[in-house]
């Protein structure tokens, strides 16, 4: 018979046991690359040899006027895309709670942007957007006559943003849909119930039940949307290249160039870095309460 | 919960429907459309005739149309002067005889004919005088004679430095160029040059038919995505089970690191682990770059695996495995006979998801293959990415495309759809 202690040893060791590769992986492929980024922003790194520059890379990054461009690009960007998303997440959540013929077909619908693969639907967008062929330009610019016929919304840097805030919020709308949709289900029908008798008006219903109610969930979305939407750079940088978001400006520095500036491009990223974890810290603080 | 709706709001509620639906499936609509026609008119602005020939040639069942629609052309005109320039030096390098020949033939008089241009540029422009220019011209062009070294003094006047140099060099040339040591250097650079060449011709020739290699990035994707998939199950299984059962030390501390990385992102990592890999070697060969990007993969998927697969295992009952432990069955054991088989539904949601984000993972894949150039080892998202901006990009063809890489998906998503939602909602999915 084992005693309650080398059981609880046993324990102990098994469950090291069984997390160990997690934790190799995380130490590995995550804790060291975040310590050596820093590590590599202090330095002027090339590929043969480097040199110890201190802060000169940040200053660098600082002065330049590209990056507080690009800065801006991916603050207006996470706002646009977190409040669209959250705003029709809300509102097509809010009708597929009601009961109605073909709902389950529309509630299927509505996921499709979200689970269609992303290489898959990028180029239908880039497509419609196509400044020669594009459906979007032929019917607003050459027939109805609303934007210029030479607009190219991909190509340039200065709106291409805006599509790729567009297509964020088609793709991403349905997870915030879905979450919103399962607080909202298990919101109990007696509260509605007794708002109905003392007379409240579909509105203040709204206003005093639903909205309280999703109020957390919503917060948690909007901050798990904004962490990831910040740092995004898949889903930008397939749909334009000229997005200039801070995750493409990083891109650039090091892959889409012959004389990558692997310091400069550290420094960028260590900032960012620094607002996610802010971000993450709020999250962790007001949503999970650690 | 409509109860008393009036006509206009129920004739609201469903135009609101309607357009929410429009404007999901618009993107699709073009899709499937643009991949039912053919385009290969770069001029025709309008589509017409509905065919299947973007999806057959993807799948390589016909092979290249460009050939037909322009003829052999544009092949045509890019291989002829690679043609024309190989035919040259095959003649000359044919042997040591035909190279002199060529060299006494050819290169020197067009050297000499270069030589007599400066020549006769100095003589012009500094007004030398000069009896009989045909002889001074003679004897000028050959080094150390008086008419030379007058020569030289004049061109130094008119003339940079380098350019004089220059002069010199090519004089020095002309008069090395018959003896046997330049004869040798210029018959092996002839022949390097004339295995550029080829190489040159074999790589237009290859092109052609392999310009869109549809069939290579869809394996290699499904190889990359199925094999980090399965890789970042196995280690969550472990681990989750020790999240949800098991007490050990330091146990809250590794679940909030992991969700940490959930939180976190690829590009603030991107540069440390390209320089790495740089720094330990691994992009110099194919494999190692593979298997690099395959654990990147799995760092990527492993959070969320835990995260769900973690919550699973908790809402299994204890008292099913604490009787098997009870009968005999090991920790270990009881995971894989009890355990996994339980799980199984959420052990498919995981690996799904798991190997969606491995199948629509951008950033890694074009670090690591697009650098070093792995053609052989592109994924579909840089493969067409890379190809949605050559030459050979027609519309059409990306959209066949991107159907065929997102229909089996959209179907595995339709059958699983109830164990698929619940999972985003428990864990929410990282991408």
């Amino acid at each position: 018979m084992q005693s309650v202690s080398t059981m609880l040893k046993n324990e102990n060791r098994l469950g090291w046991r069984l997390v160990s590769p997690t934790v190799v992986l995380l130490m590995v492929l995550i804790l060291y690359p975040v310590v050596y980024n820093i590590y590599i922003s202090f330095f002027d790194y090339g590929i043969t040899r480097s040199t110890f520059v201190g802060i000169d890379n940040y200053l660098r990054v600082l002065k330049d006027g590209a990056f507080w461009k690009s800065f801006f690009i991916t603050i207006g960007f996470t706002l646009m895309t977190v409040g669209g998303s959250l705003l029709l997440g809300l509102g097509v959540a809010l009708m597929l709670n009601k009961e109605f013929k073909g709902r389950s077909i529309v509630r299927t619908i509505v996921l499709l942007p979200y689970i269609t693969p992303l290489i898959s639907i990028v180029f239908s967008w880039q497509y419609i957007f196509d400044p020669s062929l594009g459906p979007f330009v032929e019917i607003f610019g050459r027939q109805l006559g609303w934007i210029s016929p030479q607009l190219d919304l991909l190509n340039n840097s200065n709106n291409a943003f805006i599509v790729a805030s567009v297509f964020n919020i088609w793709r991403n709308f349905p997870f915030v849909y879905l979450m919103i949709l399962s607080r909202l289900q298990s919101i109990p029908d007696e509260y509605y119930e007794a708002a109905e008798m003392d007379g409240a008006t579909p509105w203040k219903k709204f206003t005093n039940i639903t909205l309280p109610e999703l109020y957390f969930v919503m917060g948690a979305v909007a901050l798990m949307r904004g962490i990831w939407n910040f740092y995004k750079f898949d889903e930008v940088y397939l749909i334009s290249k000229k997005a200039g978001t801070l995750p493409i400006f990083i891109y650039e520095r090091v892959i889409g160039t012959t004389s990558p500036e692997f310091g400069v491009a550290a420094a960028i990223a260590t900032v960012l870095m620094v607002i996610m974890l802010g971000l993450i810290t709020m999250y962790v603080k007001k949503v999970l309460k650690w | 919960m409509v109860k008393r709706a009036s006509p206009f709001k129920k004739a609201l509620f469903f135009t609101g429907i309607f357009l929410i639906c429009f404007f999901i499936l618009v993107p699709f609509y073009f899709m499937i459309h643009v991949s039912l026609k053919a385009d290969y008119d770069p001029n025709k602005m309008s589509f017409s005739d509905f065919t299947t020939r973007n999806y057959k040639e993807i799948f390589g069942l016909i092979q290249s149309s460009e050939t037909e629609f322009f003829g052999d052309e544009i092949i045509r005109a890019n291989l002829e002067p690679v043609l024309k320039k190989i035919a040259e030096l095959e003649e000359i390098t044919s042997s040591r005889e035909a190279y002199i020949e060529y060299v006494h033939d050819v290169q020197l008089k067009e050297k000499e004919r270069e030589l007599r241009d400066v020549v006769d540029l100095v003589i012009d422009f500094s007004g030398m005088k000069v009896e009989d220019r045909e002889v001074f011209t003679q004897r000028a062009m050959k080094s150390g004679t008086e008419e030379a070294v007058l020569l030289e003094e004049n061109m130094k006047a008119i003339f940079g430095a380098n350019d004089v140099k220059k002069f010199k060099d090519l004089r020095n040339e002309i008069e090395k160029a018959l003896t046997d040591e330049s004869i040798t250097a210029g018959l092996e650079r002839a022949k390097s040059q004339l295995t550029a060449y080829q190489a040159q011709k074999n790589k237009i020739i290859q092109e052609k038919a392999s310009e869109f290699p549809f069939l290579k990035y869809l394996g290699n994707s499904l190889m990359f995505a199925g094999v980090s998939a399965m890789i970042s199950l196995f280690v969550a299984i472990l681990g989750a089970y020790a999240f949800s059962r098991l007490r050990f030390k330091g146990r809250g501390m590794v679940q909030r690191s992991v969700l940490f990385v959930y939180l976190f992102g690829g590009t603030v990592i991107m540069v440390p682990l390209y320089q790495m890999a740089v720094k330990l070697g691994i992009l110099s060969s194919p494999l190692g770059t593979s298997i690099y990007l395959i654990m990147v993969y799995v760092i990527q998927t492993l959070p969320v695996s835990l995260y769900m697969l973690g919550n699973y295992f908790r809402t299994i009952p204890y008292s099913i495995e604490e009787a098997a432990i009870i009968d005999g069955c090991s920790r270990v054991q009881a995971i894989f006979r009890i355990v996994i088989p339980l799980s199984l539904p959420a052990i498919a949601t995981v690996y799904i998801y798991a190997f969606m984000i491995g199948w629509n993972e951008y950033l890694f894949a074009s670090a690591f293959l697009g650098l070093k150039s792995y053609k052989d080892l592109f994924t579909l998202p840089i493969g067409l990415s890379i190809f949605s901006g050559s030459a050979h990009a027609v519309w059409g063809r990306l959209m066949a495309a991107s159907v065929v890489s997102a229909i089996p998906i959209i179907i595995i998503f339709s059958l699983m759809q109830k164990y698929l939602t619940s999972g985003f909602t428990a864990g929410g999915v990282k991408e």
